[in-house]
């Protein structure tokens, strides 16, 4: 199957690669994973004082529309509050890495791992808000042949 | 042949995980020996589609008792569960040490460590056939199980399923 040229350029030069202590103040952690396909996907969020999302980190294993949308998302993030964060859509990774029908479970895996990490920051730090499901996991369509 | 016995039954086997291959591998060849279409080559021609039908119902049937994943899935829907789906959700806990596990094949791969990949393999080989001595225990007769015994047969199931992805791609990367 065929990438996208966008899903090919995050693949090869994925941003924001790496992880932050969990433990450290303003770190929120959100990891989720895919049964189906094998798929796991951790993201993390450094929120400064004023609620804004300074940085953020990822890693993925998974095909290359994982790993595309993971890196994607951790470029959005940033410089957005965690509201503004919440309202990512997998619909909006899909649509920016232009990824086929099959792959669409691969942005819906990203915007839970978002969701995922805001909940654990809020829980850590004791911020009050609307209760946040656990993210869930999704099937997924066989592994590509991605090499 | 009735095709709605439920695929235990249809090879005289007990409803459980556990598996005698040997017993499955020879009811099949017994089974399909008897629904062979080829058998009803002489038959008319309600009695070649039946044929047709129930060795393709018996081929079902085998492929999905034989695979650890998909025999403890079916096991879920006999007991009244949904299938293994969208829904289903890995812990954190068992994601942080696959996320462990990925990273240490990542970096045995980049560095050519083939010793090291094969040491991951079999740890890997380890936590599958765990995962399956669990659910052996989980479902071992035609009781129903409980709730609980049926939400901790699933994460088990769900962890088994990941497990094998990973193991395909442990695969490649030894065979690279």
């Amino acid at each position: 199957m065929a990438y996208s040229e966008k899903v090919l350029e995050h693949y090869e030069n994925p941003r924001n690669v790496g992880s932050f202590d969990k433990e450290e103040h303003g770190v929120g952690t959100g990891m989720v994973g895919a049964p189906a396909c094998g798929d796991v996907m951790k993201l993390q969020i450094k929120v400064g004082k004023d609620g804004v999302i300074e940085d953020a980190r990822f890693k993925t294993y998974g095909c290359g529309s994982a790993i595309a949308s993971s890196s994607l998302v951790t470029e959005w993030v940033k410089g957005k509050t965690l509201d503004e964060a919440m309202a990512i859509k997998n619909t909006q990774i899909a649509e920016e890495l232009a990824l086929p029908p099959v792959k669409i479970h691969c942005s819906i895996l990203a915007e839970d791992a978002i969701k995922a990490a805001i909940a654990d920051y809020k829980s850590k730090s004791g911020v009050k808000g609307q209760e946040e499901e656990t993210a869930e996991a999704t099937v997924c369509a066989p592994r590509p042949t991605t090499a | 042949m009735d095709r709605k016995t439920d695929y235990f039954a249809l090879f005289g086997l007990p409803r459980r995980y556990a598996l005698d291959e040997t017993a499955l591998n020879e009811s099949y060849r017994t089974l399909l020996a008897r629904v062979h279409p080829d058998t009803a080559v002489l038959a008319d021609a309600s009695a070649k589609r039946k044929a047709i039908e129930d060795a393709a119902y018996a081929n079902e049937a085998y492929r999905i008792l034989k695979d650890p994943v998909r025999r403890g899935d079916y096991l879920l829907q006999c007991f009244d569960e949904a299938p293994l789906g969208a829904s289903d959700v890995l812990s954190v806990e068992f994601l942080r040490e696959q996320l462990e596990a990925r990273e240490a094949a990542d970096e045995a791969w980049r560095a050519g460590d083939r010793d090291r990949l094969e040491s991951l393999q079999a740890s890997l080989t380890a936590a599958q056939q765990q995962q399956q001595k669990v659910l052996a225990a989980l479902f071992v007769d035609d009781t129903m199980p409980s709730p609980e015994t049926l939400a901790k047969a699933r994460q088990h199931i769900l962890s088994l399923q990941f497990l094998g992805r990973f193991a395909d791609d442990l695969d490649e990367k030894i065979d690279a």
